[in-house]
């Protein structure tokens, strides 16, 4: 029976490619589950989808086939080895990168069933600011930007949050260093950007953690369950575990209880256009 | 009647004056102690003070017979780029904002103006200089203050000044004004550009120039030509209305004041609740945000990017300093972690 209090949507999003958004939005979801949330990942990254691979699953059917064809979102949804849901995105579908707004109002429809019968649901959004990522970020409840201690991706995670603080009424922004190589550097990456966005933007974001540079994370092959099946006393794994236990707190807090909550969000930011 | 002028003639006197009416020359900066020795070489500040959002403000009265000024002064700006930021954990009874930046403040007087003709020149970020006159009235003591560089606005006091177009100066400032008024929380901020108005980090709304001209639009959508007297009594009003929605006026005391403290589980409920009506800027498409969001070089300097390098990539780039320092000691914990 669907639950009517609507689940906490989180987006995990970054303003640079390659920061490890997908990495620790799949393990998040894992982590979430193993503490007894109803989990789902929906892979938001139209057109480059590769959660189904960090879950080491190979899902029939995928967004494309949601949008294109109207395979009820009951079937898209595969349970994964690991325990949470997941809603596969496509790969190498042009048309899934540059979705008109037509199709994000019937993502949007799809996406009010997921949330009406999970707790949690997960947005792995595309790097960047694309219109459909910004969608997606502003519909969720909660944001999690992953950036890495290089001024590259410190400034474009720094373009994202500036984008949301121009909003009236934006998600809580929670920010993840990643790829950190020596401890320390990844609060120290935080606190610079948090200066910078409390000063420029004028909006206050949170410290989620510090994930270290690990090649056992970084040379998993293709089809390796993820780090937090396979290498549970790892240290990253710990680290990763630590992070979303106390990221619980935020995602436990009272969200919008009505029906529908998540497409109204959607359908609003699509009108935006 | 009025009468002038009136000042001191001591250096004593006339501090007294000033140090007792701090609010007279910036609204809201109060005392925090006097006589502040920053080792520099050139004799001790005449003040700390504290501005109206919690920024450290060297307080500096310069009288005719200030030989040293300049160099005072330039000690003075010098000490804020060594500690500025570290104000607020030495001096916490202070309670300065921790992300907040410290200026200088001159207060000129009669004659010595010359002195500071030099700094003024440079336009340094961190210096602000009026000129202070008092008259009497009517048997009051009164401080008329001219601001010669530099007139702070809170939230912003140390970046790039506003290029309003001149014949709309005192347009800018009326709203200026009037927006500093609604509540201290108020504040201003933004580039060379635009300027935000916002209460607590919340956008009230916000003024930018555009085609040599002011344009204003509040956070309920409407914006409009800062041309005319009536144009700016209707920003106005609908500056204070926006005021009247995002503070939720009918908050209690408690209520209102957890809306100051820093962003915990408790606020995440009530953000929850205000999902239901987004607001947004006129003509504020998602492509005209993300537009808006490319990074000034104020911006990407304070990241840790060299501003010749704004509009370059620098793919791998560390964030420099402190940042290279501990990345460089040796037997770092990380490479324990790596060896699991």
């Amino acid at each position: 029976m669907p639950s009517l209090r609507e689940a906490t949507v989180v987006a995990f999003a970054s303003g640079k490619g390659g920061t490890g958004k997908s990495f620790l939005a799949t393990n998040a979801a894992i982590a979430l589950h193993a503490r007894g949330k109803r989990v789902a990942l929906v892979d938001c990254d139209f057109g480059l989808a590769n959660a189904h691979l960090l879950f080491g699953v190979s899902p029939r059917y995928s967004l494309h086939h949601l949008l294109e064809e109207g395979v009820p979102v009951q079937q898209v949804l595969v349970r994964t080895p690991y325990g949470p849901n997941l809603i596969a995105g496509g790969s190498g579908i042009a048309s899934l990168a540059e979705l008109d707004a037509r199709r994000m109002e019937a993502l949007a429809k799809a996406l009010a069933q997921v949330v009406g019968s999970h707790d949690v649901v997960l947005f792995d959004c595309a790097a960047g600011l694309a219109p459909q990522s910004l969608i997606m970020v502003l519909a969720a409840h909660l944001t999690v930007v992953v950036t890495n201690p290089e001024i590259a991706a410190l400034t474009d995670a720094y373009a994202l949050i500036k984008c949301l603080a121009r909003q009236t009424v934006h998600p809580d922004v929670h920010l993840v260093v990643n790829r950190v190589p020596a401890p320390g550097l990844g609060r120290i990456t935080f606190d610079r950007l948090a200066a910078v966005s409390r000063r420029f933007a004028g909006c206050e974001i949170h410290f989620l953690g510090e994930v270290p540079e690990d090649p056992s994370v970084s040379q998993r092959r293709l089809g390796q369950p993820p780090l937090l099946c396979s290498a549970p006393e790892c240290a990253t794994t710990k680290i990763v575990q630590s992070m979303f236990q106390q990221f619980q707190r935020w995602i436990e807090a009272p969200g919008a209880s009505q029906p529908g909550g998540i497409e109204s969000r959607m359908l609003a930011q699509i009108r935006r256009w | 009647m009025i009468r002038g002028p009136v000042l001191p003639q001591s250096r004593e006197s006339l501090w007294a004056l000033v140090s007792n009416r701090l609010d007279v020359i910036e609204r809201g900066l109060s005392l925090v102690g006097e006589n502040f020795d920053c080792s520099g070489h050139f004799g001790s500040i005449d003040a700390l003070a504290r501005d109206a959002v919690g920024s450290p403000v060297l307080v500096i009265l310069a009288t005719a017979e200030d030989a040293g000024i300049a160099a005072r002064t330039l000690d003075a700006i010098d000490f804020l780029d060594r500690v500025g930021a570290g104000l607020s954990t030495a001096i916490p009874e202070a309670q300065f904002d921790p992300g907040a930046s410290a200026r200088v403040v001159v207060i000129a007087v009669q004659g010595s103006m010359a002195g500071l003709t030099p700094l003024l020149r440079r336009e340094m970020p961190r210096l602000q200089v009026c000129r202070m006159e008092a008259f009497r009235m009517a048997g009051s003591e009164r401080l008329a203050v001219l601001w010669q560089s530099g007139r702070p606005e809170h939230g912003s006091p140390v970046g790039p000044s506003f290029a309003c177009p001149l014949a709309q100066e005192s347009t800018w400032r009326a709203l200026h004004d009037f927006c500093l008024r609604i509540d201290p929380a108020v504040s201003i901020d933004g580039d060379r550009y635009r300027r935000q108005i916002r209460w607590r980090g919340r956008l009230l709304g916000e003024v930018a120039v555009r085609d040599g001209a002011l344009h204003a639009t509040s956070a309920d959508g409407q914006g409009q030509l800062l041309a005319a007297p009536s144009d700016l009594r209707q920003i106005s009003d609908r500056l204070l209305r926006s005021f009247t929605q995002v503070a939720g006026l009918a908050l209690s005391r408690a209520e209102d004041a957890s809306a100051t403290r820093a962003p915990n589980l408790d606020d995440a409920s009530r953000y929850a609740g205000e999902r239901s009506a987004p607001a947004r800027l006129p003509g504020d498409s998602l492509r005209s945000v993300v537009a808006a969001s490319r990074l000034s070089s104020e911006e990407y300097s304070a990241l840790g990017g060299s501003t010749s390098a704004v509009d370059g990539e620098t793919e791998g780039a560390a964030v420099p300093g402190d940042i290279a320092r501990i990345v460089a000691t040796p037997e770092s914990p990380w490479a324990s972690r790596r060896a699991d």
